[in-house]
């Protein structure tokens, strides 16, 4: 049902999907260098220019857009009822109220949601926005010719499973109600606290009806937020300028430092990492909302401090795992799941990406950057390196005692050299590994079908906000099992005393709680060997000279481009 | 890139190749010995001819010289990693040293002399499947064009003329993407190089074949009642010995410039088998920092190409005892300048 970050992170290309800080300290240490000079009420002016490698060729309908915590540039026009609070370290992951007055009140269940706006807030043509906005904007993304956006509302809304949108025969979804212009409503079918965290995508920002073009609104929405399309050509450029109507004394997440943005789309990696690293003349007021650096770029930097100065180190919440399908032979049986994870050599893996600045190896399936939810265990100890003599052990106990042979599928545009690697310090475990290299296009299909998936898989999995339920859920609950097709239960582990155990989490509404309660269950199926952890990815971004406050939020491992500035 | 083969056949078709002044009876007295002799005569001729042994025997002994050397070509070797550093090599050039000849591999530490000399096994065996492929089908188009009628000679012609104007890499590519992984893939580019590539060689067979089967110990053995078969086998085809054979040394080096292409946009073998075009595409983001894990592939592969194509310059030469008097008399240092045809008249 949930999709993987890779695809779920709309401006984040696939390649750079996130990990983790080692420290959160690292964090800040970085920012304040550019912090030093920076004022928040005097940073106003100049024009950033964004270099990105996406051709933003679907172009920017709320409806459409997947993103997480309503995406860098997305952001910049769609003010949504909540929003990621804008902000470096931990106190990143957390929701804040944007066009709401609150994060939304719960009832006793947490299955009916309440917000009410705070007034006086216009789009950008004058206009009042109302609770009919939002609501409109939230039924489009139900319409199958906006399809694209996550999958979360049409689950949790009562009716939603055949609500076909707002242009059909029936316009109206019963289960969001509007009492008054600044009062909204959502019924859900099933407890849900994490609802403020999903109130944060652009389904949530508001749609005039009267503006509304069906196909065409993505060339140029109206806007809500500090910033309104001046000029768009797909694959090209994107310009924006300030929203008159905007201003910052109802919005505490958007500094909105630069008069203009000018972002070109469709640009090659290497040139922009040249280009940042290089940064004369307006490139010195450049940033990239979607290109990290390569191994080989990362290596060149090493040697040169003032570029290292430039560079960030976030990391968005995302584990690249070994999946087992306990459903097919040897991998019913737990202590081979368990050699398996003894065997594991994650120095050579994180090598394999490039080094310890771009990957952290992991033990645990809740990444450490989701930090709430971060439960530390290691049941199976690998090492560094790996133990092939304890995994030759089970093997032996299993039954295997003259090794294995299986088959490793894994998507070849993005888990290569991780295969490779597992190949070789398997070897050393007397388990024969052969690679079947899937292309990217067909992963998905081949892997998420129950009836075709292999034994063995390398895949990774990203939540679409900091929270362990989207982490959790769509891998171990037995009831996220989808036949036909979209399934990411790969193990199709399916225990009713889990099933009971999540149910019983998403009706807490306190993040700390809830989330301390997603760790210990981690914890808890960990010792299952469902799946071994293998790592998180850092994402290593260049910002041009010019460019302050460039700290990294936790919440996608970024720095923020509503936030930065260039004055 | 590919193997339709532009440069290295350009001097010598379709028309006169020098082999219509010699009768086949002279070429054969002359025998592998003479040719050989005429070859080691030539300094030029003698480096290549080494070269091309020592790479062949470097291929087939991989084995040998990476336990020599105490490696193999797919341990991981984290501890001579800067992990810190995107994984680059620790020491200097790619971390050369007595352990690692010809140092290691960024992210992984896999020892790059053993999967050069594993990535020459590729190489020359892709390559020599291939020509030897190019070479079948081509004698096969060749000689039945050559000596059947004019309608089929027309036919193949025309069918020749359409598979050398066929874009060979866009094809190349198309079918090495749709055919399943578990097929052999050495063998699947073998196939797909040979199937684009016969072309030049059936064009060369064909003239050659017009030629000689005019010749008086033809039509003697035509009275005789010979069948088109004998004719091919026993009288025509020694006469193609020369042109062929030298065709066939220039198109090998060819063919491992277009493997190692595939291989570099990612449709050759399939990892962790190591492969010299493999070893570029990967190297191609490091040049700036570790020069080193470029140089080595991209040497090695300048190298082979340029000895095989000495190579076939220097037998082209050696099968063309008339060339070598000429080469003689003339004193002319340039071997390239003087071949059979422009030496004649």
């Amino acid at each position: 049902m949930l999709r993987p970050a890779r695809i779920a992170l709309l401006g984040l290309p696939a390649i750079l999907v996130g990990g983790l800080l080692t420290a959160c300290g690292g964090n800040s240490s970085t920012t304040s260098t550019s912090a030093a000079s920076f004022n928040a009420a005097t940073c106003q002016g100049g024009t950033l220019y964004v270099l990105d490698q996406s051709k933003e060729s679907t172009g920017y309908d709320p409806a459409e857009l997947y993103t997480s915590g309503g995406g860098a540039i997305p952001r910049l026009f769609f003010r949504t009822l909540t929003t990621r609070q804008s902000t470096s370290g931990t106190a990143g992951t957390k929701v804040v109220p944007d066009l709401a007055t609150d994060t939304g009140e719960p009832s006793e269940n947490a299955a009916v949601w309440t917000y009410h706006l705070k007034p006086g807030l216009k789009f950008s043509d004058g206009t009042a926005i109302t609770s009919a906005d939002i609501k409109y904007g939230v039924e489009r993304s139900f319409s199958s010719q906006l399809a694209g956006g996550p999958p979360y509302l049409r689950d949790w809304l009562i009716g939603g499973e055949s609500y076909q949108g707002p242009y059909g025969s029936n316009p109206d979804l019963a289960s969001i109600t509007t009492p008054d212009p600044s009062t909204i409503v959502f019924h859900l079918r099933k407890s849900e606290g994490d609802f403020p965290y999903l109130a944060a995508e652009t389904q949530f920002a508001p749609v005039p009806k009267a503006k509304d073009t069906g196909k065409n609104y993505n060339t140029d929405p109206v806007s809500s937020g500090p910033y309104m399309i001046s000029s768009f050509t797909k694959g090209q450029s994107l310009d924006l300028v300030r929203n008159p109507n905007w201003s910052r004394t109802t919005d505490s997440q958007r500094l909105a430092c630069p008069d203009k943005i000018d972002i070109s789309l469709g640009l090659s990696p290497a040139v922009i990492n040249q280009r940042l690293s290089a940064s004369i003349g307006n490139d010195a007021d450049a940033i990239t909302t979607d290109t990290t650096l390569d191994p080989a770029t990362l290596a060149k930097i090493a040697g040169n401090p003032s570029l290292k100065k430039r560079t960030i180190s976030g990391s968005f919440a995302q584990t690249t795992y070994l999946a087992f399908n306990l459903t097919k032979k040897p991998f019913d049986n737990q202590l081979v799941r368990e050699a398996f994870a003894y065997a594991v050599d994650r120095t050579a893996i994180v090598n394999g990406e490039g080094g310890s600045q771009l990957a952290t190896p992991a033990t645990t399936f809740n990444p450490t950057s989701l930090t709430a939810a971060y439960h530390p265990y290691n049941y199976f100890p690998a090492g560094a390196t790996g133990d092939p003599a304890k995994a030759k052990q089970l093997l032996a106990q299993a039954g295997y005692p003259h090794g294995l042979t299986v088959s490793l599928a894994y998507d070849t545009s993005l888990n290569a050299p991780d295969a490779t690697a597992l190949q070789q310090a398997y070897a050393k475990a007397g388990i024969t590994l052969q690679l079947n290299g899937i292309d990217d296009s067909d992963f998905l299909t081949d892997v998420g079908n129950t009836a075709t998936q292999p034994a063995l898989t390398l895949t990774s999995w990203g939540a679409d906000w900091p929270s362990g339920a989207p982490f959790l859920t769509p891998i171990f609950d037995g009831r996220e099992i989808v036949k036909g097709g979209g399934n990411f239960n790969l193990a199709q582990y399916n225990s009713a005393s889990v099933n009971a155990q999540i149910d019983k989490i998403n009706q807490i509404t306190d993040y700390a709680t809830a989330q301390a309660q997603w760790g210990d269950l981690d914890a808890q199926l960990g010792k299952l060997a469902l799946t071994v952890p293998l790592y998180t990815g850092v994402d290593q971004v260049l910002f041009g000279s010019h460019v302050k406050n460039t700290y990294v939020d936790q919440w996608r491992g970024w720095y923020d481009i509503a936030s930065v500035s260039v004055k | 890139m590919t193997t339709t083969g532009t440069t290295p056949h350009s001097g010598i078709q379709p028309g006169p190749v020098p082999a219509d002044a010699v009768s086949p009876s002279t070429r054969s007295a002359g025998g592998a010995a003479a040719v050989l002799r005429r070859l080691w005569a030539r300094p030029g001729s003698r480096i290549a001819l080494v070269a091309v042994i020592l790479l062949v025997l470097a291929a087939i002994a991989a084995p040998l010289l990476t336990s020599l050397e105490g490696q193999d070509p797919d341990s991981y070797h984290d501890e001579l990693l800067n992990s810190v550093t995107g994984g680059s090599p620790l020491g200097s050039f790619g971390g050369i040293s007595s352990h690692h000849w010809l140092g290691v591999e960024p992210t992984t530490g896999r020892d790059l002399f053993a999967r050069l000399v594993y990535g020459a096994r590729i190489s020359l065996s892709v390559a020599a499947g291939a020509t030897i492929g190019q070479l079948l089908l081509g004698l096969l188009v060749g000689l039945s064009a050559g000596l059947a009628g004019r309608r089929i000679d027309a036919l193949l012609s025309r069918f020749t003329d359409l598979a050398l104007s066929l874009p060979s890499l866009f094809f190349s590519i198309a079918l090495l993407a749709v055919v399943p992984a578990s097929f052999p893939r050495p063998l699947l580019l073998s196939i797909i190089l040979a199937a684009f590539g016969w072309a030049p060689t059936a064009r060369i067979v064909r003239a050659e074949t017009m030629v000689l089967r005019e010749r008086e110990y033809v039509s003697a053995a035509l009275l005789t009642g010979a069948s088109s078969w004998w004719i091919a086998r026993r009288e025509i085809l020694p006469g193609l010995v020369a042109p062929v054979v030298t065709y066939t040394a220039l198109a090998l080096p060819a063919n491992m410039v277009a493997e190692a292409g595939l291989s570099f946009l990612g449709l050759g073998v399939k990892p962790p088998t190591p492969s010299w075009g493999q070893m570029l595409s990967g190297a191609t983001t490091w040049f700036q920092v570790d020069p080193t894990y470029v140089l080595i592939p991209a040497l090695t592969l300048l190298l082979c190409v340029l000895a095989f194509t000495a190579l076939g310059e220097s037998l082209r030469v050696a099968l063309d005892p008339k060339a070598v008097r000429t080469v003689k008399s003339a004193k002319t240092p340039g071997r390239f300048r003087i071949t059979g045809k422009a030496a004649k008249r």
